[in-house]
Formats: C-alpha cells, sequence, structure tokens
C-alpha cells in the first residue's frame, strides 16, 4: 500500500474525529509542501517543481487562517480577495487534494447520505461531504459566481447555512454587452463592501491595481510560454496542468504565481524542437490519480500534453485603471461563459496554433456543461477535421474511472492518429 | 402553440402575438431520439424536450437559460434545429435586484422585436392586457395538503400522486404553471414590460435563483401535512433542498425519476406507503367471522405466503419463486400454505397482498405496500426492531420504526441493481458457483479487496478483471459483500441510525453480506429463522387488524 492509501486509510477510519483529520491532513500537506520545496527531480523543470510548490502553498494558506479563509470556487475573481490580503480556499482544489489524500470516497457517501443527488459533481460533493463531517473548518466568508457550473450557487448556498457564514454571490449574464458589464461590475463593487463588512479590513483600491497589474505582467509570460510551446516539447503532467489551473485561477495577481510563469518561459527556452510522437491538446480537468492515464502522459514525450483548455479561458490582459469593468469582462467573455461556440472555437484555435495531433476530452461524471457538450465538440471539430477522443471517468472519485477501458480507448486513438499520419 | 419550459417563459407575451404558451409536459416512453442526439448525462427534462421535438414535431420552443443542461440543449439545436421553426433562450438573471429587473425586461423586449422579425406579426399591447387575467393564480391551499416540490414532474406522475393520497395536492414543482398574483392596464409597451418582469421576477424562486428564502413559504403553511419530493435524473439542483427537509421532521417523501412512462411499480409503492405513513388509510373495513388471514408477498424473486389465525399465530407459510408470470407463483404458494396449515379456501377471511406483483394477483383482495409490511412484520418478530434493512431480488430499502411499529421513515434504491439480490446472483453466474456457497465463502478472506464501482454492470465487469487476475475466489466475494454493505448502510444513513437492526429478505440469508453489513453499522443485525416471509407476514397481521376494527 502506498504512503498516500495508508493516509487515505487512516483519515477513513478517523473520520469521526474531525479534529485528528484535520490535523492529520495539515500535517501530511505541509510535509508535502517540504518534499516539493526541497525536491531535486531532475527530469522535472525548475518551473513545474516550483509549480507544486506553489500549489501546495496556495492550499495550505486557508487551512492555516481559516479565520481569514473565503470559500471560493474556479470562478470566483479572486483578485479582490488578493487585495484584501484574505484566502483563497478554492473548493474544487481541496477536494482534489482530499482525493490526493485518498479519502474522497468517504466524504462523497456522506455527501449523498444527506440526500445530495448522486450525479452531482464529485468536486463540489467531497467537499460538500468534508464539511458535513466538520472537516474543513469555519471560513470568514464564501464568494462564488453563477458562471458555467450549476452546482457553484447551491453547494455555496448550504456551505453559508452550514458554517451560519455570509456569502455574496456575483451573477454572470450570459452574453457580452455594455449592460451586462456594467451589472456585474456594479455587483463588483458590491462584493468589495461585502468584504470590507464581514472582514473589518479596508479596502484600497490601489493594491486591486497592482494585483491587476502582477496578473497581466503573469499572462504575458504564460503567452510567450505557449507560442513557444507551437514549435516545442516541454515536459507535463496531467497533476503539472492540473496545478497550472490553481496559478491560473486563484493564482492570478499573486507574485508566485508571477514567479512560475516567468520560470516556465525561461525553461522552455532551453528544449528542443517538437520530436514527440503525438502532440495532444486536452479539454476540460484531468484525473490526476490515474495511473493509465498517468503512464501515457505524465512527462512522455511519445505522447506530448500540451495544455488543458481550462487555462486558456481569458487571457487578455485587463485594464488597471477600470479595475471592476476589467473583471467583469474577465467574467462574462470567459470561454466557460456564454455559449458552447465561444468554448469550441477557442479550442479550436489553439489546437491549430499548437499543431495538435488530436484532442482528448475528459468527460467528467456529472458535469452537465462539459461532459453535456462531448457531442458538440465532437460536431465542432469534425467540421475542421480534428480528431476527437472523448474519454469518461471522474477527477475525483475514484470509484467512477474506467483505467482500463480508458487506456484501451487512447491506445486506439493513437493507432488511428498514427495511421492518419501515413 | 409555443412549448416553454416553465413558469418563468412570458407567457403573456406570447398571447400578445395570439399565440398560446404550454409547458411542455413529459409523457414519452422511451429517449430513443435523444439518446443520439444528446449525451446520456444530461438531466432528464432535457431529454424529455428533445424527444418531443423530434416524435410530436413540436414548432416553437421556447427555452430559459435556467441551467448547464437547456444550454447545451440549446447549443445542440443551434446546430440542428430538428424541424423547429422558432428556438429561441431567453437569458434570466439568477438575482432579484432593481438592475437584473432591468435586464430582464430588456430581454422580453428583445424576445418581442426577434418575434416581430421572424414572423412579420406586430406585438399588440390590448390582447397583452387582456390576456392577463387567465393567469391570476390561487394563494395557499386552505384546507389541509401534500405539497409536491422538486424538480420537473409530468402530469401523469402528479395524477397518479393525486389519485393515490387522500389530501388534495399542490404542485410547486417546476412545471407549475405561469401565473400572476396581482394585474393592471397598460398604456405603453415599455411600461408594461418592466412590470411584467418584475412580477416574474418575484416568483418564489426555483433552486437555480441566488436568494431562495421565499421558498420557505412552501413549507411554512399550518394546513401542509406532508412534501412529496420529486427529484429528475441528471438534474442536481433539487438534492440540495431535499437535503435540508430530510430533517425537518415533516413527512417526506423523496421520488426520483427519469420521467418517462415506466419505472411507475415502484413509484405506486411508494406514494402508497407514503399514504399509510400519514395514516389514512384508504379502503374498507371488514368484517367476518372467519378465523385466518393470508399475506402474500409477491417479490421479483420469490413469492411468498403466510397465513395467521386470530390469535396472530403463523399456522403455515410457503416460499416459492416467481415465475415468469407471478399470478402462477401466487396460486402455487397458497395452494402450498393451505395444505400445510390444513385449511381450505374458504376458512380464508381476507388475501392482504404486498411486492411488486400485487395488482397482477387476482385473489389478493386488499393491496398495502411492502414498505407498511416489512415494518409491521419486523416490530411483531422483534418489537425492539427500529430500523428493517429489507435486500431483495430487485430493490433495497431500509425503514425506520417507531415503538408502535409505525413508519417513521423509508427510503429505497433507484431503478439500479447494486446493492440488491439480483446483483449478488449476476456475481454469483460469474463466479460460477452457487448463491449458497456465495453465502458462507466471503466469511474465509485473506486479502481485503474492494470493488470500487457504484454501478453492477461495471462491478460484475470489475469482478471478471479480479478473476482473471487470479485472485482468491474468496476474497473477491467478501469484495462484494463490503459493496453491498456499503451500499445498504448509506441507504440506513438517510433514514437516520438507529438500532435495533433488522434485516429481512432473501439476501439475509447470506451470513456474508450480513457480517459486512453488521461490520459497517458497528453493531449487530437481528435476523429472524424465515427473513423472507416477513413481509407477507406484515401483510397478514395488518389484514387482520383491518378485520378487527
Amino acid at each position: 500500500m502506498s504512503i498516500a492509501k495508508k493516509l487515505g486509510h487512516y483519515l477513513k477510519q478517523n473520520i469521526d474525529s474531525p479534529a485528528k483529520v484535520q490535523k492529520t491532513l495539515k500535517r501530511a500537506f505541509r510535509l508535502q509542501y517540504y518534499i516539493f520545496k526541497f525536491s531535486k527531480k531532475k527530469h522535472i523543470p525548475k518551473s513545474l517543481r516550483y509549480l507544486n510548490v506553489i500549489g501546495m502553498k496556495y492550499m495550505l494558506e486557508p487551512l492555516k487562517n481559516p479565520e481569514k479563509s473565503v470559500f471560493v470556487n474556479i470562478f470566483t475573481p479572486t483578485e479582490i480577495l488578493h487585495a484584501f490580503g484574505l484566502k483563497s480556499l478554492q473548493i474544487e482544489g481541496m477536494s482534489a487534494f482530499l482525493s490526493a489524500a485518498w479519502c474522497e470516497d468517504s466524504f462523497v457517501d456522506i455527501a449523498e447520505s444527506k440526500g445530495l443527488s448522486d450525479t452531482l459533481c464529485s468536486y463540489h460533493k467531497t467537499f460538500l461531504g468534508a464539511s458535513f463531517a466538520k472537516v474543513i473548518q469555519k471560513p470568514l466568508c464564501g464568494v462564488t459566481t453563477t458562471t458555467a457550473c450549476d452546482a457553484n450557487v447551491n453547494t455555496f448556498r448550504t456551505l453559508s447555512e452550514m458554517y451560519g457564514v455570509e456569502q455574496y454571490i456575483i451573477d454572470v449574464p450570459f452574453e457580452s454587452s455594455d449592460a451586462n458589464i456594467h451589472y456585474v461590475a456594479n455587483q463588483l463593487e458590491e462584493l468589495v463592501a461585502f468584504l470590507e463588512r464581514v472582514s473589518g479590513i479596508k479596502f484600497r483600491l490601489e493594491r486591486l491595481k497592482e494585483v491587476i497589474e502582477i496578473e497581466n505582467e503573469t499572462v504575458k509570460f504564460y503567452k510567450k510560454y505557449l507560442k513557444a510551446l507551437e514549435t516545442k516539447y516541454f515536459p507535463n503532467s496531467l497533476s503539472a496542468e492540473m496545478s497550472k489551473v490553481l496559478a491560473l485561477q486563484i493564482g492570478l495577481g499573486r507574485k508566485e504565481s508571477l514567479k512560475f510563469f516567468k520560470l516556465l518561459a525561461k525553461d522552455i527556452e532551453n528544449y528542443p524542437i517538437q520530436e514527440a510522437k503525438f502532440r495532444l491538446f486536452w479539454v476540460h480537468i484531468l484525473p490526476i490519480y490515474s495511473k493509465s492515464l498517468g503512464e501515457l502522459f505524465n512527462f512522455s514525450n511519445r505522447h506530448h500534453l500540451l495544455l488543458s483548455d481550462m487555462n486558456i479561458d481569458y487571457l487578455e490582459p485587463l485594464d488597471s485603471s477600470k479595475p471592476f469593468e476589467a473583471l467583469a469582462k474577465k467574467l462574462i467573455n470567459s470561454h466557460y461563459n456564454g455559449h458552447y461556440s465561444r468554448r469550441a472555437e477557442n479550442i479550436i484555435g489553439y489546437v491549430k496554433r499548437m499543431k495538435a495531433d488530436g484532442v482528448i476530452n475528459f468527460a467528467h461524471w456529472g458535469c452537465k456543461e462539459t461532459a453535456g457538450a462531448s457531442l458538440l465538440l465532437k460536431e465542432y471539430l469534425s467540421r475542421e477535421d480534428i480528431p476527437l477522443l472523448t474519454i469518461e471517468g471522474d477527477g475525483v472519485d475514484k470509484r467512477n474511472s474506467q483505467e482500463e477501458q480508458n487506456r484501451t480507448r487512447l491506445e486506439a486513438f493513437f493507432e488511428m492518429l498514427e495511421a492518419r499520419s501515413k | 402553440m409555443i412549448q416553454c419550459m416553465c413558469k418563468y417563459a412570458p407567457f403573456a407575451i406570447f398571447d400578445g402575438f395570439d399565440e398560446v404558451g404550454e409547458i411542455l409536459d413529459s409523457d414519452i416512453s422511451s429517449f430513443s431520439h435523444s439518446e443520439r442526439l444528446l449525451p446520456p448525462n444530461l438531466c432528464a427534462y432535457t431529454k424529455v424536450v428533445m424527444e418531443s421535438i423530434v416524435q410530436k414535431g413540436v414548432k416553437k420552443l421556447f427555452l430559459v437559460n435556467c441551467c448547464d443542461s437547456i444550454k447545451r440543449l440549446y447549443d445542440t439545436l443551434l446546430l440542428d434545429k430538428c424541424g423547429l421553426e422558432m428556438v429561441y433562450m431567453m437569458e434570466l438573471p439568477r438575482k432579484v435586484s432593481c438592475c437584473s429587473s432591468a435586464l430582464f425586461a430588456t430581454e422580453i423586449m428583445k424576445f418581442i422585436t426577434y418575434y416581430e422579425e421572424q414572423f412579420g406579426v406586430k406585438f399588440s399591447l390590448e390582447k397583452f392586457n387582456h390576456s392577463l387575467y387567465k393567469y391570476l393564480g390561487k394563494a395557499v391551499p386552505e384546507q389541509e395538503y401534500i405539497a409536491v416540490l422538486g424538480a420537473k414532474a409530468s402530469k401523469d406522475f402528479l395524477f397518479k400522486v393525486s389519485e393515490n393520497l387522500s389530501l388534495p395536492i399542490d404542485n410547486q414543482t417546476c412545471s407549475r404553471a405561469h401565473f400572476l398574483t396581482r394585474i393592471e392596464h397598460f398604456e405603453t409597451v415599455q411600461k408594461a414590460i418592466e412590470w411584467y418582469a418584475g412580477e416574474i421576477l418575484a416568483y418564489t424562486p426555483c433552486m437555480r435563483m441566488i436568494d431562495i428564502s421565499m421558498r420557505k413559504s412552501l413549507i411554512n403553511s399550518p394546513n401542509l401535512k406532508g412534501v412529496i419530493y420529486h427529484t429528475v435524473k441528471f438534474c442536481d439542483h433539487y438534492g440540495y433542498e431535499y437535503a435540508e427537509l430530510a430533517n425537518k421532521g415533516l413527512p417526506i417523501l423523496k421520488v426520483e425519476s427519469d420521467l418517462t412512462l415506466q419505472s411507475s411499480g415502484q413509484m405506486m409503492t411508494r406514494i402508497e406507503a407514503f399514504q399509510e405513513q400519514l395514516g389514512r388509510k384508504r379502503g374498507t373495513n371488514m368484517k367476518s367471522d372467519k378465523l385466518y388471514v393470508v399475506g402474500m408477498d409477491s417479490g421479483s424473486t420469490s413469492t411468498n405466503v403466510v397465513i395467521i389465525n386470530r390469535n396472530r399465530e403463523i399456522v403455515s407459510s410457503s416460499i416459492v419463486p416467481t415465475g415468469a408470470k407471478s399470478s402462477k407463483s401466487a396460486e402455487l404458494a397458497l395452494e402450498l400454505a393451505l395444505k400445510e396449515a390444513n385449511i381450505v379456501r374458504d376458512d380464508i377471511a381476507l388475501i392482504v397482498g404486498t411486492g411488486y406483483g400485487r395488482y397482477t394477483i387476482d385473489v389478493v383482495e386488499e393491496n398495502i405496500t411492502e414498505i407498511s409490511c416489512h415494518a409491521k412484520g419486523a416490530h411483531f418478530l422483534n418489537p425492539l426492531v427500529r430500523t428493517v434493512i429489507d435486500i431483495g431480488g430487485q430493490d433495497s430499502k431500509v425503514i425506520s420504526l417507531d415503538e408502535s411499529g409505525s413508519v417513521k421513515g423509508f427510503v429505497m434504491n433507484d431503478k439500479c441493481a447494486a446493492g440488491t439480490g439480483r446483483f449478488l446472483e449476476m456475481i454469483a453466474r460469474s463466479l460460477e458457483i452457487s448463491l449458497e456457497t456465495m453465502a458462507t465463502e466471503g466469511l474465509n478472506w485473506h486479502e481485503d479487496l474492494t470493488i470500487t464501482s457504484v454501478c453492477s454492470v461495471f462491478a460484475e465487469s470489475e469482478v471478471v478483471s479480479l478473476i482473471a487476475n487470479n485472485k482468491e475466489r474468496s476474497d473477491i466475494i467478501h469484495g462484494v459483500n463490503k459493496s453491498i454493505a456499503s451500499k445498504t448502510v448509506s441507504l440506513v444513513e438517510r433514514v437516520g441510525k438507529n438500532g435495533v437492526f433488522m434485516m429481512t429478505g432473501g439476501v439475509a440469508k447470506n451470513s456474508g453480506v450480513l457480517a459486512e453489513i453488521s461490520r459497517c453499522l458497528g453493531s449487530e443485525v437481528y435476523v429472524s429463522s424465515e427473513p423472507q416471509i416477513c413481509g407477507a407476514l406484515g401483510a397478514a397481521l395488518l389484514g387482520l387488524e383491518r378485520i378487527e376494527k
């Protein structure tokens, strides 16, 4: 049994003693943080080793300071929280870390035993289950948006009632128009007033502007990396690509993320022009625990995992002189929001730029936004003659994964790509 | 005719165009077209809409961007209209504020412009004004009632519910009609639309809205006697509210459906049991001098008969496999039991049926659901029992009882073989052993294997891979037993873990499963000498009670 599995076993055995589980998790995460920090694994580029460190850091911070933590999800404009010096506890990220600690199944079961739907996204169920089990400590408040995922509003409302804390939800309309941008920008100002009230911290507009400038700088380096990636090979793994989601969501506007993308843009300069057999573009989340997918993709220069579309949702520069409007535009124009054609066109643009040989779409169990769009993606990509493979699984709950079936499908897909290239 | 999804569509605007709006009902029996056109995990109502477009030739469709599934349906229809003349999706804000109301009014105006341009018809304010009357709705019912809450419910479902309950129902699901609580007369379109947008946004919100505090009013009426909570497969919005209401002490029944006309057997059973739980039994009391009452449990795997006398003593019982025709097995089981008791049909005062097959058996005179029957039987066999775990051939259920043996609450698994007797049969077949061997072999395990899949079909394929990997048979069986136990215990947790536990049904004879369940519960589980006849016994006891009244 691996150490992680042993940890999971211990946590599950003590699930009725939340304080014990909390303490053990914090210790395990802290230990992992130091392991990452002092890791000297040569096959992993310096930038990606640093990415591991900051991913762990972003998760540990809110656990260390629960009274300063704010429950957020992947779509929350955390720039505003950074300006307040508050710590974002991203619920999806925490669920992924609980899955890495092999205890997500118990939390999913707890959530379902309360009556939550068995088809609900396991990122949400795991976090809700852990909260029901009192493993997650009371935060200062919660902030989310209505973007893309139906579960957001209901999960945050449930958490807010469970912990007796207030929450702010940003209603993000579908279409981009001046009126809609104004509607969202107004809410962001309301959010600032809300945070001032619940935290007692005075908001400084200048600080938000600085955060946004760091964000712009960060995205510039990321774009430089993406430009180089068009022709080059650069090592990647399922977990590195998922950690980039953290760096680009709750990490944007922070110096650590800026440092990472600077390193990344520098690291790629030392890598050769692409020699990998297959250049592959990923759609949606990556199941970091998957042994079979890991064997195929982690640091593979045969199956070069280029990037996931989660990391290109919106990369336009933000106008730091009008921060609320800029963030409102970002929320509305994110490719997660609006009609699916927006996301599909963005994917196609990057697939062409990256000269990807094919697209792998990970249909996460219960996700209506992406698994529910698998036929749409197929239609859009087939119009461009881009090969697509949809595999089904679960980013968190290992019980919903089909390891061997997915390996077979992927191998068949590679055979198909090979035949195509001849 | 414009087909819509829910009350949030601006019906009176359609009237302004001489169109009639209608909420698209789910009265289809299969998803043959939508299975081809949509991914399987979109919500069942989305599939109903797609199926209706193809099957019934819907021409004009008006959607609201209420959830991820509907958004994806709209995206799909943008690529292939499937014969629709009009497919329109309106944006509905999730917040209720002056800003959102203004945005929503703009959305309604956008539709007016769209319709005028598309169909060359001018919007008539006069027709709009006139139509408002027909939407004037009623307030909360003034007499005692049962609320039906949750996601979209079909007319068929609502009909079945009201047929089987003694109290009237109030439909507050997503299929509730468009309504207005007050009306006005307007001189300009602008004014009319601004007002109308505000009225619609002020509705008691559905679960997609941000502030749902007004939903509390749905359960606050003193006339409310119970809630039937309807959820739809792959719609996750309402599970949250159910989770909250489930612990409020209000009689509540959760029913999940895929909105097809099938599976009514299981649904009927639940609604009837809920009626019994509410303590408003229907049916007539019978008087008779005869001494014997028959309880007959027609299950998917076996048909069980128990005969009791006036002193509540079991005089005989029989168990026969349910063949292809349940009425034949019922006749045979009754005949065997009569023979054993040494009595004839004329000595029987009443035959009470329970189980899925109860409606198809002619000799049955009274019907009571297996929920009430199992509770009654269990209480009779051991009055200390507070939780009955019944794992039968095709379903499993957990019933919680009070001190008097009345049903406090119950849950059943949904349309799935995982955690049932059928699942064990499937596995026994894969392992090429008999159920009897399997029942004990799992007790002697060495390696702690885990069957992770929650679906019986995938679980079976996992078992097949374990066989291929040369794993010990006893270890595999132990893994299977653990999987059933974990499913079962999650049902127990849903009704509330409350000892003493008793297990009934055929699977109670499987000592491997029993051991795992009791390990997971951390408590002994009581099993009577003949766990399969518990339902039939309860039916007979309830029959006798009715005669005695």
